[in-house]
């Protein structure tokens, strides 16, 4: 299980700061935040600023990204206005 | 120098004569004069940085108001660099305040930059956040990252090539914004980017790989490690 942690509007609607969730990947985490809190919580974890173990999914593999059991994946809200 | 003016900060161990010589002699461009910008305009500007370079193609509109307190309803439909530099100046004329009315990009980043120690992207777009941190990679100067979205802000110091860049975190995101925008996260959020600006212009970086998250409704800071991407196509070896 990868440890996952929400910040920003992600928590309110989550209810939690952070949970163990099953995944072998971002999109498959992704798919249980679906499942497990909505989909307006899916909507805004799929487009905030994923980072997996300290790397940016981004620039990694995207969605594809590989989540292992040890993993902490933050959903951190993109921030570009000003 | 007019030291009456900086005599309460001359007594933090960290600032001392010999900081506030080297904040006297440093130059900082900032893009971005809106509600980010502001507050670490002035906060630079009323600390003593020497010279100040406020670049911001936009002019003041109604809607700015309600957190770019650089500006006053006199000054709608005004070039906001030009405004910004007018009001800095009056602040503290003991400074250089250079106000340039356009967008930075690839072309004119590096002209903007020259003789800057430091950078600061405080622009309301990732793009410019991107062109602006490719500049400073290629000249390996600092750069001091902030935005915001709604009751949160993201802060983060870029020393290229010894920290992650802005491309390394924000490769393959998307922006989708919603224009939110609230005085007291802007100001917050503003405040705590001139700070981490002052800290590396006196030779040191609080927030090393880091990314500082603010929630403005919850009051709260997080600190999240963030690593460089080896593959990064700004920053990577």
């Amino acid at each position: 299980m990868a440890q996952v942690r929400y910040h920003g509007h992600l928590a309110d609607l989550t209810g939690c700061r952070q949970e163990a969730l099953e995944g072998t990947t971002v999109a498959k985490l992704l798919d249980q935040i679906k499942r497990q809190h909505g989909a307006e919580a899916y909507r805004l974890a799929k487009r905030s600023h994923i980072i997996v173990d300290r790397r940016s999914a981004g620039a990694e593999k995207g969605f594809r990204t590989p989540a292992g059991l040890d993993s902490l994946v933050e959903f951190i809200p993109v921030c570009g206005g000003g | 120098m007019e030291l009456e003016r900086y005599r309460r900060q001359l007594n933090i161990p960290e600032i001392g004569t010999e900081g506030q010589n080297r904040l006297a002699a440093s130059s900082v461009l900032v893009v971005g004069a809106g509600g980010l910008g502001g507050p670490v305009l002035y906060a630079l500007a009323g600390a003593g940085v020497g010279r100040l370079v406020v670049m911001d193609g936009d002019t003041v509109s109604l809607s700015n108001l309600n957190r770019q307190f650089l500006f006053t309803q006199a000054d709608l439909g005004r070039p906001k660099a030009e405004v910004a530099a007018r009001q800095l100046a009056a602040f503290n004329p003991e400074l250089r305040v250079e106000g340039q009315v356009c967008q930075l990009d690839r072309e004119n980043g590096k002209a903007m930059l020259a003789g800057c120690q430091l950078a600061v992207a405080a622009v309301d777009n990732l793009e410019g956040r991107l062109a602006l941190n490719a500049v400073c990679v290629e000249q390996g100067l600092p750069l001091v990252n902030g935005g915001v979205e709604g009751w949160y802000g993201t802060i983060m110091a870029v020393e290229p090539c010894k920290t992650p860049c802005l491309a390394c975190c924000y490769a393959g995101t998307t922006l989708e914004q919603s224009g939110e925008a609230l005085g007291v996260v802007t100001g917050a959020v503003g405040s705590l980017m001139a700070s981490v600006a002052l800290q590396l212009l006196l030779g040191e970086n609080p927030i090393p790989g880091e990314l500082l998250l603010y929630d403005g409704k919850r009051l709260e800071l997080e600190r999240v490690p963030v690593e460089r991407s080896p593959d990064c196509s700004v920053c990577g070896t």
